[in-house]
């Protein structure tokens, strides 16, 4: 068990002069307050630089330690720094100093190269030397585990890569839980086992080859280890190219991602462009059926004085036909001299025929029927007009020209609009990231299917060296016979251990699931959410009660699902120490802050919270932790490049 | 194993019964306190790889010796 007892800083990021944290003895939380800018992030660098000399900046980017020093110092001439840690591990009391200091003779360094780093360790009364510090350093807080102690919530954030299979953080994050749970001795077991194993196999080998009788077999055998080497050669190579391909695929897809407003805008712009196109042709087919329609549009203005002259000229036709309809009568009964009169039947008396034929005589002959005719045709020309004027079809088709014509302008408004906006976009560079994405995958691919057939060809070369290896053990004797006990020792031991390997690592898994699942219950404010899922690579899935899972939660959400992770990880990890976190609850409600403070004791014996007042208010902190909150201090400013470490309550 | 406290120690035991049940069930003709060695050779983590398999080779060839 690690415990901090005291930081001290000497001109360190904003503390001037010498400065101490006092952390007290007992086990609970110590709170230290302090707004923005005041070096909430500095105190934790302070313990990251004094356990393994560097600091970070957000994320995992290391930062140049030069930056570091206390900048009114700097001003003053005054460079470098010092951070001393005041420890127990063990029940052993340590105290780790850790100095950078300007090389002699240099007055005004430029950068990390004009300064030394010393590092004292002092265990009890002792000083211990170089690499005993180092060997000690490295079993009480191995730097590979640093993040489950010392974190903030953008370390927390990356907790959800855990679930990404392609993420490159991923692997990293994994491998450090592993480490801080005790698996390496396993893995670092079966490294030795397989390299003596080989040895073995080549002595076996060499041995085969010296004697007569099993000299072809070694020799075959020979051959095969060469083969295998190249195969293995070619496996580590086609590993390490796929795992840089698989880290430039998620480089790319960050650097898409912070693209990816410009690259909707381009995608609208790409589609307004091919709908202005469009508009336009259908605006020019429009334009053509509204100009074919216009030819006649003016027919419309005589329209009214077309329908009177049509029913002057109607009924005119109608006198005229029946004109035309008596004359016929008429002639019918001159011409006849027994006609009857059509409506009274009587004979018809000579005075009245004398009559008729004086009327037919005064009446021109073919006056009224040349009248009809000339009527007729005007008649037609009328109603050839009446039915060109279609108003409405016109109406329609102008309408649609509109609306056509309408849209084609706010598109264009749009397209105009876009433009503007991707004025500034380096359009090529976009295009290239894309290119360059397709072209990763593509290799990735190709270096996938290749270690498939270089894993496959090495199966055949294990086949085929075990079934070598069996007739020479039906040969073996003497010297050939101890090396066949030797290799089958250190094959049964590597496979013993690459077995429990995977057993292990399950059995960890269900610890860390069932802990971190107790823990998120408590975090929580959902009560939907059953608990918490594990994958192969410790990354949490959130279960609902109903058995499905939670794919998709937000930062918030996250940081509970984490910090669940670590309440399991320092519940099952020999490793335990104290849990520094800085500003964790940025992004949580007050209900998730609360829960997480009440299980703060509970997650470590020592915990230290860097927050600012608005993040986790005095009273509040105080309501839920009452006798476990030990101590509270504040960083409070002297000026931008100053701040004092202040005790508030102890 | 190294600095051991009560977890380590707790963690040791887990880690070692896991190895152990396999060997029973398995490997049962492979030496029980040679598995042990190997694991407790390899929970130093500040060892270094050369001697660490140095200690491995070592313990092995008694188990072989024992054995002729």
């Amino acid at each position: 068990m690690l415990n901090i007892n005291a930081i001290r800083v000497k001109d360190f990021g904003p503390f001037k002069g010498d400065q101490t944290v006092p952390l007290p003895a007992e086990d609970g939380v110590t709170i230290v307050y302090g707004e923005n800018m005041r070096g909430k992030t500095s105190l934790l660098n302070a313990i990251r630089f004094a356990f393994f000399g560097k600091v970070m900046g957000r994320g995992t980017r290391e930062l140049p330690l030069h930056d570091i020093g206390n900048w009114e110092q700097a001003q003053a001439g005054k460079f470098g720094f010092t951070v001393e840690l005041e420890f127990t591990y063990d029940r052993q009391r340590y105290i780790l100093t850790r100095t950078f200091r300007p090389r002699s003779g240099v007055k005004k360094p430029a950068s990390d190269q004009d300064y030394l780093l010393e590092t004292f360790l002092k265990k009890g009364t002792a000083i211990l030397g170089p690499h005993e510090t180092e060997d000690e350093l490295k079993r009480i807080l191995p730097e590979q585990i640093s993040r489950f102690f010392l974190f903030d919530g953008e370390l927390l954030q990356q907790y959800e890569d855990l679930l990404r299979a392609e993420s490159p953080m991923g692997p990293r994050i994994s491998e450090a839980i592993e480490r801080i749970l005790g698996v390496p001795v396993l893995t670092g077991a079966r490294a030795t086992l397989a390299r003596l194993k080989d040895k073995s196999e080549r002595r076996e080998t060499l041995a085969a080859q010296g004697d007569q009788r099993t000299r072809e077999y070694g020799n075959q055998l020979a051959d095969l280890k060469a083969q295998r080497d190249t195969l293995i050669a070619d496996e580590a190579r086609l590993d390490r190219s796929l795992e840089k391909l698989r880290s430039e695929k998620a480089s790319l897809e960050e650097a898409m991602k912070k693209k990816e407003r410009v690259a909707a805008l381009l995608e609208r712009r790409d589609s307004s462009e091919r709908q202005v196109e469009g508009l336009k042709s259908r605006l020019l087919e429009k334009d053509a059926l509204l100009k074919e329609a216009m030819s006649g549009a003016w027919y419309a203005m005589l329209a009214p004085t077309v329908v009177e002259v049509t029913k002057g000229l109607r009924a005119r036709e109608k006198a005229l036909e029946t004109d035309l309809m008596r004359r016929d009568v008429l002639r019918t009964l001159q011409s006849d001299g027994n006609a009857e009169c059509p409506a009274c039947l009587q004979q018809i008396p000579d005075d009245a025929r004398t009559r008729i034929r004086e009327v037919l005589a005064k009446a021109r002959e073919d006056g009224p029927a040349n009248e009809l005719s000339s009527l007729r045709r005007t008649l037609g020309a009328a109603e050839l007009v009446a039915g060109a004027v279609q108003a409405d079809a016109l109406r329609l088709r102008w309408d649609a020209y509109e609306e056509i014509h309408r849209d084609l302008y706010a598109r264009t408004e749009d397209l105009g609009e876009l433009k503007r906006q991707l004025a500034e976009v380096d359009e090529a560079a976009l295009r290239h990231i894309k290119g360059e994405y397709e072209t990763t995958i593509r290799k990735i691919e190709a270096e996938e299917m290749g270690l498939h057939l270089t894993r496959t060809q090495l199966e055949d070369n294990k086949t085929n060296t075990e079934k070598l290896q069996k007739r020479l053990d039906q040969l073996a004797g003497g010297s050939l016979s101890d090396e066949r006990r030797r290799r089958t020792a250190y094959s049964q031991l590597h496979e013993l251990i690459s077995s429990a390997v995977d057993a292990y690592r399950d059995r960890l898994r269900e610890d860390v699931a069932r802990d971190a699942t107790k823990l998120f219950k408590q975090l929580t404010t959902e009560p939907d959410y059953a608990g918490l899922k594990i994958n192969s690579s410790y990354g949490l899935t959130i279960v609902h009660t109903d058995g499905s899972d939670i794919p998709v939660r937000s930062a918030g959400a996250e940081h509970v699902v984490a910090l669940s992770l670590m309440g399991a990880l320092q519940k099952n990890a020999p490793l335990s120490g104290p849990i520094i976190i800085d500003s964790p609850f940025g992004r949580l409600d007050s209900g998730h802050t609360t829960n997480i403070v009440r299980a703060l004791p509970s997650m470590a014996r020592q915990v230290v919270l860097l927050v600012y007042e608005d993040e986790l208010p005095a009273t509040l902190a105080r309501g839920e932790l009452q006798g476990r909150l030990r101590a509270e201090f504040r960083l409070e400013r002297r000026s931008a490049r100053h701040t004092e470490i202040v005790t508030r309550r102890t | 194993m190294p600095n051991a406290n009560d977890k380590t120690a707790e963690q040791f035991k887990a880690l070692t019964e896991t190895v152990e049940k396999i060997r029973r069930q398995r490997f049962a003709d492979l030496d029980a306190s040679v598995v042990d060695e190997i694991l407790r050779i390899h929970a130093d983590p500040a060892a270094d790889e050369a001697e660490v398999g140095r200690a491995v080779e070592a313990a092995v060839e008694q188990v072989l010796a024992r054995g002729k």
